[in-house]
């Protein structure tokens, strides 16, 4: 008999194989902490090799719809759709599909590059040692595994971010301020890493650096008052910055 | 798996934290092995003890005998209070006329007073218990040897007393022997008194016999010296009537013829003795040939004739004669009567008077006896108290002198003797030191995972989230648990404590010690957002647990809630097993054992996981 966790995980699986029908629809989600009502009704649709950008104003719900995304919050209302299942429901499997890289550089200073990789997969009962060991590679810390992360550079220290969070091969991806605090070659670094890596999967991330979106986002959402106020894709991407400032103003 | 794969990352984020390992793994470990060396020795060095004396007393014994752990160093009072204040000194003591060789008396006496500052009152108590104990010993001796002189005098004064005695009883005997003197001294005089009052009794009545004769005779002898005198009227007369018959014969005048003895019955005279009508034959007393008092009077007849006269007048003057020798017979026998009733009455008078001495002695003699029975019951009553106080004091012999001094003796029996003050005081050692590493271990090793920035991406792994602190609790554990092995080699090698000999139990316990407090350290790290907030709130627990922990001062001196806090404090609890196990060989469990200790500190561990996993799952969302 398989069980539903089972099932689940199977329906996931096999949608991970059709990685090119990843689709997440997130509709109607709201959020209140409190009086506060924070998120108003958040809809948008992203399929996998999407990377979209959400900028807003700060207090406009950026984060709490990344926490939601995460499953770190449950919505108050409204549904993330994957490939038309709720993922939402059930918080730890929403955690086995979505991958979120961190500003804060979420690893533990006193492992090793590859020791947090192998700690985290452990958490993710990832047992496929050969694919962190690409996933090192891949993301350029291959040499320095054995060093301890306190020691390794601001960049790497993202990579490693970047990379434990792909550990579980998740289909959803969250960046949350991701090159935060990162000079403008070691950005390039990161999409560089980004881009490869987050081909197949549906990346959203949220930044202050309005030129970042437009250079490596395909779309870019702003949020106002808790809700999607507009939607830019392709050329019209260009004009984020002017858009923003009219948004929010 | 992954709680395996939690515990090895836990280890290497600890152990590759220098801070952590300073401070939470090496310091503890310094600090055990400072313990061991710190308490392996239970002998006291460097006292210093201030003396304050008047120069009389020698403390030559004293300095001899605190040589070994430290020396008396002399002063005057102000002095010794100063320095006690600078803890210079340790003790400050003043001793005076101590008794010592030079200066014993018959009733040594002296002082010793102890200043000590109660600051420090452990080792004081300690020091003055010791020099206490020396003095003790001495004031003991000295005592003893004055009782045991007290007590030989009391022996000598008993003999002496008793030989008293003896003369007392010798004394009593003696008075018994007047006494049966006395009694037959009564005897004889009661005897002699017999025999004498019939004969006083019948010289009495002759007495009053003579007394009535002689005043009869002598009423006699007046009335016949009034006949005597009448006769010699009459003769008187009648010689006046003869003279006239002369005178008339001259002139032959006849007178009638008068019978004398016929006069003589007429006169109605009687014998004043035998009271006998005087006629014409008078005897005067009995008619013995010995009574000078017989006379025959015969009265003649007068002849009635005048020729007669001139024979009238010489009868009448043989008359006068004769009644002149009567009133001269008569006189003298008065006068003899007299004479002999007066001696009669001297006699008596003497009889009476022996009479009187006799009754006099024999009155006095029953009171001699009565006073004498008196007496001897006295002597009796005395005697018998005299032999119950002897009796009672009898015992009192010399050998006496040191059960007197220490009449209850006392006897101090340890329970584990032998053992030495850090065997005893390991187990609240141990459990203390347990207590503090736990609880802050597991107070900073929750830190800094909370504050971790990996706690982020761990709390969006997709694991139960209870993983994270269960891991941290069982790493924190074993950490400690190692720490608390090496406390234990500690004891076993340096202090001398058979922890081995019970490590099943002390180990069972030292787990359950160290699980309760690394949860309390967990949940204040969980419940308290800042770092700071959280380390002093964990310091203030570790001082609290501290204080009610039966250790600043027993939990018999507390008020009743109090009481109630501190036995159900799980240091106290732990202290309390540790001794049982280790001291008393107590199971840990099983039958008799310690089960309702182990039970209530599982018990607080699963109250404080829960409460760990509550406020932690809280603090993430």
């Amino acid at each position: 008999m398989v069980s539903r966790k089972d099932a689940t995980t199977v329906s996931l699986e096999e949608k991970r194989e059709k990685s090119d029908n990843l689709t997440l629809a997130v509709s109607g989600i709201t959020k209140s902490f409190g009086n506060n009502k924070v998120l108003r009704g958040v809809s948008f649709t992203a399929k996998s090799g999407d990377i979209i950008g959400l900028v807003g104003k700060s207090g406009c719900g950026k984060s709490t719809l990344l926490k939601i995304l995460v499953g770190w919050h449950p919505a108050d209302t409204g549904t993330v759709l994957m490939n038309g299942e709720n993922i939402t429901k059930d918080p730890l499997q929403l955690r086995r599909v979505v991958g979120y890289t961190t500003q804060d550089n979420s690893f533990y200073a006193k492992q090793t590059a590859l020791e947090n990789m192998r700690y985290y997969a452990g958490l993710y009962g990832v047992k496929d040692m050969e694919r962190l060991d690409k996933l090192l590679k891949a993301v350029g810390l291959w040499d320095p595994r054995n060093t301890l992360s306190e020691r390794i550079s601001g960049g790497m220290k993202r990579r490693l971010d970047f990379a434990i969070s792909l550990v579980h091969e998740p289909k959803l991806l969250i960046l949350d301020e991701p090159t935060a605090g990162l000079d403008p070659l070691l950005i390039e670094q990161f999409w560089g890493v980004v881009k490869k890596l987050g081909k197949d999967r549906i990346v959203i991330m949220s930044s202050h650096i309005i030129s970042e979106i437009e250079r490596y986002c395909g779309r870019a959402l702003i949020l106002k008052d808790g809700a999607v106020a507009m939607e830019l894709s392709g050329k019209k991407l260009k004009g984020l910055e002017k858009e923003f400032r009219r948004a929010v103003a | 798996m992954k709680l395996l794969n939690e515990f090895r990352k836990n280890f290497r984020v600890m152990f590759r934290n220098w801070m952590t390992v300073s401070l939470l793994i090496i310091a503890p470990l310094i600090l055990i092995l400072l313990i061991g060396y710190a308490f392996s020795s239970e002998d006291v060095t460097g006292i210093k003890i201030g003396v304050i004396t008047n120069g009389s007393t020698d403390l030559t014994q004293l300095a001899q005998n605190v040589s070994s752990y430290g020396e008396l160093v002399p002063m005057n009072d102000s002095e010794c209070l100063a320095a006690l204040e600078r803890q210079d000194v340790h003790l400050c003591l003043e001793v005076s006329n101590l008794p010592t060789e030079s200066n014993t008396t018959d009733f040594p006496t002296g002082s010793i007073t102890y200043v000590y500052d109660n600051v420090r009152k452990r080792l004081s108590l300690s020091l003055i218990e010791g020099i206490k104990s020396f003095f003790g010993e001495q004031a003991d001796e000295v005592s003893i040897e004055t009782t045991e002189s007290i007590l030989n005098n009391i022996q000598n004064l008993l003999g002496f007393i008793n030989d008293r005695k003896q003369d007392v009883l010798t004394i009593r005997n003696e008075t018994l022997n007047i006494k049966q003197d006395l009694i037959s001294r009564n005897q004889t005089l009661t005897e002699v008194r017999n025999d004498f009052l019939p004969a006083y009794f019948e010289i009495k009545d002759l007495q009053e016999q003579t007394h009535n004769i002689s005043g009869t005779l002598e009423e006699q002898l007046n009335a016949t010296s009034v006949v005597v005198s009448e006769a010699r009227q009459s003769i008187a007369s009648l010689r006046e009537v003869s003279l006239n018959y002369s005178l008339l014969a001259l002139s032959n005048v006849t007178l009638p013829i008068v019978n004398i003895s016929d006069a003589f019955n007429a006169s109605n005279l009687t014998d004043p003795i035998n009271s006998s009508p005087i006629n014409g034959s008078y005897t005067m007393g009995n008619n013995s040939e010995n009574n000078p008092f017989t006379t025959n009077i015969t009265a003649p007849t007068i002849a009635s004739s005048v020729t007669e006269v001139p024979t009238l007048g010489s009868l009448l003057d043989g008359l006068g004669g004769h009644l002149a020798e009567l009133d001269d017979l008569l006189n003298d026998t008065n006068g003899k009567v007299s004479g002999t009733v007066a001696q009669m009455d001297d006699i008596i008078s003497k009889l009476d008077l022996v009479k009187l001495l006799l009754d006099e002695d024999l009155a006095a003699t029953q009171e001699y006896l009565i006073k004498i029975d008196e007496s001897v019951v006295r002597i009796d009553e005395v005697s018998a108290q005299m032999d119950q106080q002897l009796a009672s004091l009898a015992d009192l012999h010399p050998g006496l002198g040191e059960k007197l001094i220490k009449p209850i003796t006392s006897q101090y029996l340890v329970l584990l003797p032998g053992a030495k003050n850090i065997q005893l005081a390991f187990p609240q050692l141990a459990a203390m030191i347990l207590m503090f590493i736990a609880l802050l271990f597991g107070n900073i090793a929750t830190l800094m995972e909370v504050h971790d920035a990996a706690a982020v991406r761990n709390s969006l792994a997709p694991v139960k989230q209870w993983l994270f602190p269960v891991g941290l609790m069982l790493t924190s554990i074993a950490i400690i648990f190692l720490q608390a092995m090496v406390l234990f080699v500690v004891a076993q090698t340096m202090l001398g404590v058979s922890v081995f000999a019970h490590f099943g139990g002390m180990a069972l316990f030292a787990l359950l010690l160290i699980t309760v407090f690394v949860l309390i350290g967990m949940l204040l790290a969980y419940a308290l957002p800042s770092v700071q907030a959280s380390i002093l709130a964990t310091t203030f627990m570790a001082l609290v647990v501290f204080i009610f922990g039966n250790v600043m001062a027993p939990v018999e001196s507390m008020p009743h809630l109090a009481q109630l806090a501190t036995n159900a404090n799980p240091l106290v609890i732990g202290q309390y097993s540790f001794g049982q196990v280790l001291l008393y060989g107590a199971n840990a469990i099983g039958a008799g054992g310690l089960g309702a200790q182990a039970w209530t500190l599982v018990g607080y561990a699963i109250a404080l996981l829960i409460a760990v996993l509550v406020v932690g799952k809280r603090r993430r969302h």
